[in-house]
């Protein structure tokens, strides 16, 4: 078993238990905004300043809800044998530390060069391995936070060659709308065309 | 994107949706179709990262996507593709020539 200090276990459940109320990345920011003086005191201070439910909240610390948890990513990252924070896994290359750009960037482009040559489906997971890593973000590949950034990410499975072409049935997909909402392709089907106009980015000319 | 605007009558006339993909993240989304004060969805393909463009074999290695145009039928058929020059403008022709073609049939 991996050991770690009392502050680690304590800021670690603080941010579980911001989670539970929607609050784990502004918890995650105050925790290091305060590092490294986070004791008990300092880690209510900054759950009122969030505005959390502190009865809820301190009854989540006393009983360490959240602990089981914690010690199934403790035990991830052992197996993983990971001791460097930042630790990034791309496609099972690791890359311990901070590194230039360029190094994680080199292996991302390798990663779909492979994926894009594969025979069958595949599947690019990526895993951040940082200070915190709840369960349920690697579990089912779903985010955590409520809802708001996976950390382990099943990207799209990819054919070997994936051209859509002229005659072909159009992907389907699902996707949020800036004018809220969500789109999904074939509602329009047996309704209406559709013209699929991808920009580079937002604020490059259109 | 303000040519769709421009062309919004047209494309109402041939029972024609347009979508605007991009990868950007909502927020930034939100800013930049207020700023263009456009009609139309704009869609958030921010994550996972560019997976509708990876769909469609447009998303470049950088994290952007291709200047790409699909115009798809109402059976979900694709009938026009045109991945474009990613600097360059493809106009409005060759699509309203696609739906009239779809129209026509």
């Amino acid at each position: 078993m991996r050991t770690y200090s009392h502050i680690s276990r304590d800021t670690a459940l603080a941010s579980y238990a911001a989670w539970d109320q929607g609050k784990f990345w502004e918890m995650h920011d105050l925790l290091f905004e305060n590092a490294p003086e986070l004791d008990r005191d300092v880690i209510e201070s900054l759950a009122r300043k969030l505005g959390l439910d502190m009865d809820r909240f301190i009854k989540s610390m006393d009983n360490m809800d959240h602990l089981d948890e914690l010690q199934k990513n403790l035990d991830m990252v052992h197996d993983l044998d990971v001791w460097s924070t930042p630790t990034v896994i791309i496609n099972g290359t690791m890359i311990k530390g901070a590194q230039p750009y360029e190094n994680y960037r080199q292996e991302v482009d390798k990663a779909l060069k492979e994926l894009s040559s594969l025979d069958a489906l595949g599947y690019l997971k990526s895993a951040f391995l940082g200070l915190i890593q709840p369960s349920a973000a690697y579990a089912d590949g779903s985010a955590f936070g409520q809802g708001q950034v996976p950390l382990w990410v099943p990207a799209p499975r990819m054919k070997p060659t994936n051209e859509v072409r002229v005659g072909q049935k159009a992907p389907d997909f699902t996707l949020p709308s800036a004018q809220g909402g969500e789109i999904t392709l074939s509602d329009y089907r047996g309704k209406k065309n559709v013209v699929i106009s991808f920009f580079p980015a937002a604020f490059t000319p259109t | 994107m303000s040519a769709y605007e421009e062309l919004k009558p047209r494309f109402a006339e041939m029972d024609t949706q347009v979508l605007s993909v991009l990868v950007n993240n909502l927020p930034t989304l939100q800013a930049w179709s207020r700023g263009l004060n456009t009609s139309f969805p704009v869609l958030s393909d921010f994550w996972p990262h560019g997976q509708v463009a990876l769909l469609y074999n447009v998303l470049r290695s950088e994290g952007v996507a291709e200047r790409a145009i699909f115009v798809i039928d109402k059976e979900g058929i694709v009938r026009y593709v045109d991945i474009h020059d990613i600097n360059d403008d493809p106009g409005m022709n060759a699509i309203l020539r696609t739906l009239k073609e779809i129209e026509s049939k």
